[in-house]
């Protein structure tokens, strides 16, 4: 491949765990071409910390203690638009990976990435002629499950806060009908009989 | 709880305590349900915790549903600004949502 990056990489790493974010940093030490140019253990604190450091990439947790990914990615695109967004999670076959590359997220990387996976990562996200390849690093999904899409995940993110399908239509100005072909779908995908049982089983598979 | 709440003044948090339990009360008294969720979330700048059954809805005599207990609830959430949502979303089931301000 031998991509050679001109200029210093400013990468942003967002977990809630100190640990991460440490062994991010050791990785990166020893790497000229990669600086860890901020951290933040929240998405509300990711926010504002995306704004001001300028990241180039962003390592990304799927689940943060006040928002998940797919949120997160839609509006650090607004505030660090330039910035790869790649999620960094320990479960690369979550189903809630696939709502976050819908939402935008460059690719993938397993937590368990030795040194020069992250490298190649980082390496691959900034080189331009990878801008139509989506995924990066291995990303293995369970083949008896189909993917939530962007808008049933939504939904249910909705549902579970306690919105009434007329609510959720009109927020997300949509139809009730829509709202309930969504929902449908979701049951089907989670195996659930209802919308509490949706729930449970989204909160059970950490969706929720 | 689905995201990092705002904190919540005292009798704020009580009312929607009160309400939590008025609505878990109300599932094991009427709803016949095999399964109950309680969650907790910001909404419209406020928090809103919403116990969801499975059980049969409204189909029970609506002397039956609002009660003084209820009544109760309604009260002690319209002192703090709040206000409480009963509704049905068609795959069976009640919604019960209290909702406070912030």
């Amino acid at each position: 491949m031998g991509t050679v990056l001109k200029s210093i990489v400013r990468v942003l790493v967002i977990d809630d765990h100190p640990v991460v974010r440490d062994g991010v940093e050791i990785l990166a030490q020893t790497c000229q071409f990669i600086r860890i140019a901020g951290y933040a253990p929240t998405g509300h604190e990711a926010l504002v910390v995306a704004a001001s450091c300028m990241p180039h990439v962003i390592l990304c947790d799927l689940r943060l203690p006040d928002m998940l990914a797919p949120e997160l990615i839609r509006e650090l695109q607004r505030c660090a638009p330039e910035a790869k967004i790649i999620i960094f999670t320990a479960y690369p076959d979550h189903p809630a990976v696939e709502a976050a590359l819908e939402a935008g997220a460059y690719g993938v990387l397993p937590k368990d990435a030795v040194r020069m996976d992250l490298v190649a990562a980082i390496t691959r996200a900034m080189a331009p002629e990878s801008a139509d390849t989506k995924r990066i690093g291995s990303v293995q999904r369970r083949d008896t499950q189909s993917p939530i899409a962007r808008r049933e995940y939504d939904v249910l993110r909705r549902v579970a806060r306690g919105e009434t399908n007329q609510e959720i239509a009109e927020s997300m100005t949509l139809s009730r009908n829509t709202v309930k072909t969504y929902m449908r779908n979701l049951m089907q995908k989670l195996g659930a009989r209802n919308r509490v049982e949706a729930i449970s089983r989204a909160r059970e598979m950490g969706l929720l | 709880m689905l995201d990092v709440l705002q904190p919540l003044a005292g009798a704020r948090v009580k009312a929607l305590i009160a309400a939590a339990k008025e609505g878990l009360l109300n599932v094991e008294k009427h709803a016949q349900a095999k399964r109950v969720v309680v969650t907790a979330a910001s909404m419209r700048e406020g928090v809103a915790v919403t116990v969801r059954d499975d059980g049969v809805g409204f189909s029970l005599k609506p002397a039956e549903h609002h009660g003084f207990g209820l009544e109760a609830i309604v009260e002690a959430l319209r002192q703090v600004g709040g206000h409480l949502k009963l509704s049905e979303d068609g795959d069976g089931g009640v919604s019960f949502r209290a909702w406070v301000p912030s």
